[in-house]
């Protein structure tokens, strides 16, 4: 009985050798064979993800459609998007404008800004299933014109970019993920950064040299020096956290302006 | 054997739309519920490890698809659904106190393990990756009953299949 209960045993620990070596030895990481695996399986479980967060999005909407007027509750969400639109570029360009007068006051210099936004609107079906790694699917892919590394960003500020693009759906790694890292720039004091994400934990900022006058509260907004995130999309508020006395960089923590808890309609930048 | 497979793929997948469309939506102070991990441990604490191999090569896989990590997820839950079962087979007897804590045990160990990849790449304190590890495995324990009743129901249908037979 002990034989055949230990013979068992180390089938299956065989079976789990096999595979890692696989895994190692093998590039087998970027084969098509595991894209196109990959590419099956959200095929497989997005329609039902959709299928889902529509059916309680329709249901939630019916209970407020009692109450309202059918024709008013239309043209409110109409007007909701395009203000949620509106609010998003909105707040690029105060970044812009604090620039402007800046550079006017020294140099009385004309500042040709053509900032323009190209969005397309999204929504978050779904998200991540392990925390640790924070991203969310959301229902615009190819079709629509979304590619790889856009920025996806709410009226409220950056949220994240598009890392895998499907045919009707995308994946977007949020700036809170442990794997984001994002170059930024402190809006008062002109410092620039990397915000790296933390996972439940507040986002970091690194290399603030500790000799800098940066202060609580003050406002952190997108660089413009990666070619992925445009210029002064608003991040968050800094937070400074005690450091050591040798330390060469202050222990920040950034409060982001997106609420990731509550995601719900965001814009990708084309 | 094998609808019993089938119907454990089926919870799967349900499980999985529940969780990623709409229990990630609800976030208690930073946390929110993850019933995979969870889902894998009772059943590999039911049925043993031999039988719940082939769902953690799945579910493995699935998280991997979902969060980019080509067999990290793959290789780690069927270890752990291994040697986990295998203690729990050798050493415990099944019983509602060995199953909160084997649940606790498995979810616990997975998130440190893969919290503490982070806290070597990006610096994050041990001490914080052992926080939230230990909050979220709390936090599932709250699914257990759900989920015991849902798999339980799964095997009754099979023992009762086998016995009309």
């Amino acid at each position: 009985m002990y034989n055949k209960f230990f013979w068992r045993f180390f089938r299956s620990l065989a079976i789990l050798i096999v595979i890692i070596l696989l895994v190692f030895i093998t590039p087998i990481k970027n084969s098509s064979l595991i894209v196109a695996g990959k590419n099956l399986l959200i095929r497989i479980v997005y329609p039902f993800q959709y299928v889902v967060y529509k059916s309680l999005t329709k249901c939630s909407d019916f209970a407020k459609n009692i109450i309202t007027l059918r024709n008013a509750q239309k043209e409110n969400e109409r007007l909701r998007n395009e203000l949620l639109m509106q609010r998003a570029i909105t707040n690029s360009f105060i970044g812009l404008a604090e620039e402007n007068v800046r550079l006017k006051k020294l140099l009385n210099f004309k500042n040709k800004s053509s900032f323009k936004y190209n969005l397309i609107a999204a929504e978050v079906i779904a998200r991540s299933p392990s925390f640790w790694f924070n991203n969310v699917i959301i229902d615009k892919g190819e079709n629509d014109g979304i590619k790889k590394n856009m920025a996806v960003i709410n009226e409220d500020g950056l949220v994240g970019k598009v890392t895998e693009v499907y045919p009707n759906s995308s994946k977007v790694l949020l700036l809170i993920a442990e794997e984001s890292s994002i170059s930024v720039i402190i809006s008062r004091t002109k410092e620039i950064g990397v915000v790296v994400g933390n996972g439940p934990n507040l986002p970091k900022l690194k290399y603030i040299f500790s000799t800098s006058n940066v202060v609580n509260g003050d406002f952190v907004e997108t660089s413009g020096i990666s070619e992925y995130f445009p210029k002064s999309i608003p991040v968050g508020k800094i937070k400074i956290l005690p450091k050591k006395e040798l330390e060469l960089f202050y222990n920040i923590e950034i409060i982001p302006s997106v609420d990731f808890n509550s995601l719900r309609n965001v814009f990708v930048i084309k | 054997m094998i609808t019993k497979q089938i119907k454990y793929l089926v919870l799967f997948l349900f499980l999985l739309i529940f969780q990623t469309v709409i229990l990630s939506r609800v976030i208690i102070f930073g946390y929110s519920f993850e019933l995979l991990i969870s889902f894998l441990a009772l059943v590999t604490f039911i049925e043993g490890y031999e039988n719940s191999f082939w769902l953690s090569l799945i579910i493995g896989i699935t998280i991997d698809v979902l969060t980019n990590q080509i067999f990290a997820f793959t290789i780690l839950l069927s270890t752990l659904s291994i040697v986990l079962g295998f203690i729990r087979e050798k050493l415990f007897s099944k019983n509602d106190i060995v199953l909160y804590i084997f649940v606790f045990a498995f979810d616990f160990l997975v998130y440190f393990l893969v919290g503490s990849i982070f806290a070597l790449k990006e610096q994050i304190s041990i001490f914080e990756v052992t926080k939230t590890s230990f909050i979220f495995s709390i936090i599932n324990l709250a699914f257990i009953p759900y989920l015991t009743t849902l798999i339980e129901k799964v095997v009754k249908s099979e023992v009762s299949k086998q016995l009309s037979f």
